[in-house]
């Protein structure tokens, strides 16, 4: 497998990014870990690849406090799955980020791929974009015409498929810090390093005595979308029983449930139960 | 075309590279880095793994473009870096089993490199994991983690039962 004619083009800084992807045909490769298969598959057929791999004002990890949507944790584009599993700011702040991580592939993948590649690429299967959802994340878009916040939620639009315009770059994605927030991820992979057969994050805030929550899966729906759960009492949350029930009547809410060789529509819609109750079981053991 | 500048196992490269060209195939096939095999050319087996810049990478999964400026260690150059170790690590796997075909097992030095340079301390069972990103389609795993593990234990880096 050869990857077809392209021309490569290496971006030294944000900017001339955004100039060299308003060319037609132009399309950011940041980690390849995506991309390239998908072009010796001959999948996409950009004419002209712009790296960002190298663009250092896109990776990293910042606390930014003190803004209208409250504090939030910053990372960058093309901060590697390996260096979110690496970070202090993760580890400090929402560790569930370094755990997520973790999960990806094998560290010869997470060594190069990208938190915002993972997003634009929009695999239905993978952690990150069903991470974003479920924890309300904001991506920060940027082109030759400027910045623009867009919830996650909002940008994925269907298996592999954003809202992203030709020539927008995600340039960071930031994820609210609410303290309190209890937040826990779990999957169900053959083996570890394999895409995820089914995986659900949740995250759970008090309100006025009573639980919300906020779930998304990766493997079981097209998209990861928000599915929120307003009201729970203790009962149904802090007893096996409840948990069980309770995700009955979600599994029941999921619609046009993946089918492939790996597991059935059934299988999958067991699995996203069995991921939610772990996940949930995950988030109660965090102190409020 | 790209102009290129690298280092390959502590020698400067200085060339240019279509940008049609993968990182694998320019290693092996202009470069003579015979360690590069290819099993899947879509990141999966793990056959043709490098170290890039000291970690480790699928060099089918970059293009030969990207490598401009950084360095690149090949299991060529893991035999160099650990020439002292080296008979030690070819015994074991004989002994041990640990190859049949042998399409595998550059990858799996590359592998092992990684974790002999960070003297990364690890149990069996991280063993295991690692071994998870490499695919060997003959010895069945199990005689490819005793040779890793009695290694790892030759120079103080396995974590025995009971001591995590
Ligand atoms: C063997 C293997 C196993 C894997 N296992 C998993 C897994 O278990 N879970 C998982 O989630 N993923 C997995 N992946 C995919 C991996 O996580 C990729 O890193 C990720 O999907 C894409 O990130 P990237 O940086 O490599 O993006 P690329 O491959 O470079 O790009 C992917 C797409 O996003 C676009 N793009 C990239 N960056 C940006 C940006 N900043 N703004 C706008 N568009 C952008 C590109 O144009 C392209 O369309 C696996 C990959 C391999 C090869
Ligand atoms: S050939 Fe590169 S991972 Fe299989
Ligand atoms: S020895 Fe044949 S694939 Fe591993």
């Amino acid at each position: 497998m050869k990857f077809p004619p392209l021309e490569y083009r290496r971006a030294e800084d944000l900017s001339s990014a955004c100039e060299l992807l308003a060319a037609e045909g132009a399309r950011p490769l940041a980690g390849g870990q995506s991309l390239l298969p998908l072009l010796a598959l001959r999948i996409a057929r950009p004419s002209i690849l712009v790296d960002l791999s190298r663009l250092e004002e896109l990776k990293g990890v910042v606390l930014a406090t003190g803004g209208v949507g409250g504090d939030v944790l910053s990372i960058g584009a093309v901060t590697t799955h390996a260096d979110i599993e690496q970070e202090a700011a993760v580890a400090g702040h929402l560790p569930i980020l370094g755990r997520v991580a973790s999960h990806i592939g094998h560290l010869s993948i997470r060594h190069l791929g990208t938190i915002g590649g993972s997003v634009a690429h929009a695999d239905p299967a993978a952690e990150w974009p069903a991470t974003c959802v479920a924890l309300g994340a904001l991506a920060e878009i940027t082109s030759r015409g400027g910045v623009r916040r867009a919830p996650v939620a909002e940008l994925l639009v269907g298996p592999y498929q954003t809202s992203l315009a030709d020539g927008e770059v995600i340039s960071r994605l930031e994820f609210p810090l609410e303290p309190g927030r209890r937040l826990g991820m779990a999957e169900v992979a053959r083996r570890p390093g394999d895409f995820a057969l089914a995986g659900a994050v949740c995250s759970l805030t008090q309100r006025e005595g009573a639980t919300e929550a906020v779930v998304s899966f990766f493997g079981v729906e097209g998209r990861p979308r928000p599915i929120r759960l307003p009201a729970l009492s203790s009962s149904e949350l802090l007893d096996e029983a409840g948990r069980e029930a309770l995700s009955h009547e979600v599994a029941a809410q999921l619609e046009d449930v993946l089918e492939d060789v790996h597991a059935s529509g059934t299988f999958r819609r067991h699995l996203a139960r069995v991921a939610l109750k772990r996940a949930l079981g995950e988030a109660l053991k965090e102190a409020a | 075309m790209s102009e290129i500048t690298f280092e390959l196992n502590g020698r400067r490269v200085a060339m240019a590279a279509a940008a049609t060209l993968s990182l694998a195939d320019l290693l092996r096939s202009k470069l003579g880095a015979r360690s590069i095999h290819l099993g899947c050319e879509q990141g999966v087996c793990g056959a043709c793994t490098i170290l890039l810049d000291g970690r480790s990478v699928r060099s089918c999964l970059m293009l030969a473009a990207q490598v401009d400026g950084r360095a690149v260690t090949t299991a060529e150059g893991v035999a160099e870096r650990y020439a002292e170790l080296w008979g030690e690590i070819e015994s074991t796997f004989l002994s041990e089993g640990a190859f049949q075909c042998g399409y595998c097992t550059s990858g799996m030095i590359v592998c092992l490199s990684e974790l002999l340079d960070r003297r990364l301390r690890l149990t069996s069972a991280e063993i295991a994991e690692r071994l998870s990103g490499q695919i060997c389609r003959c010895t069945g795993y199990a005689p490819l983690r005793s040779a890793f593990e009695s290694i790892l234990e030759k120079v103080d880096l396995l974590v025995r039962e009971g001591e995590r």
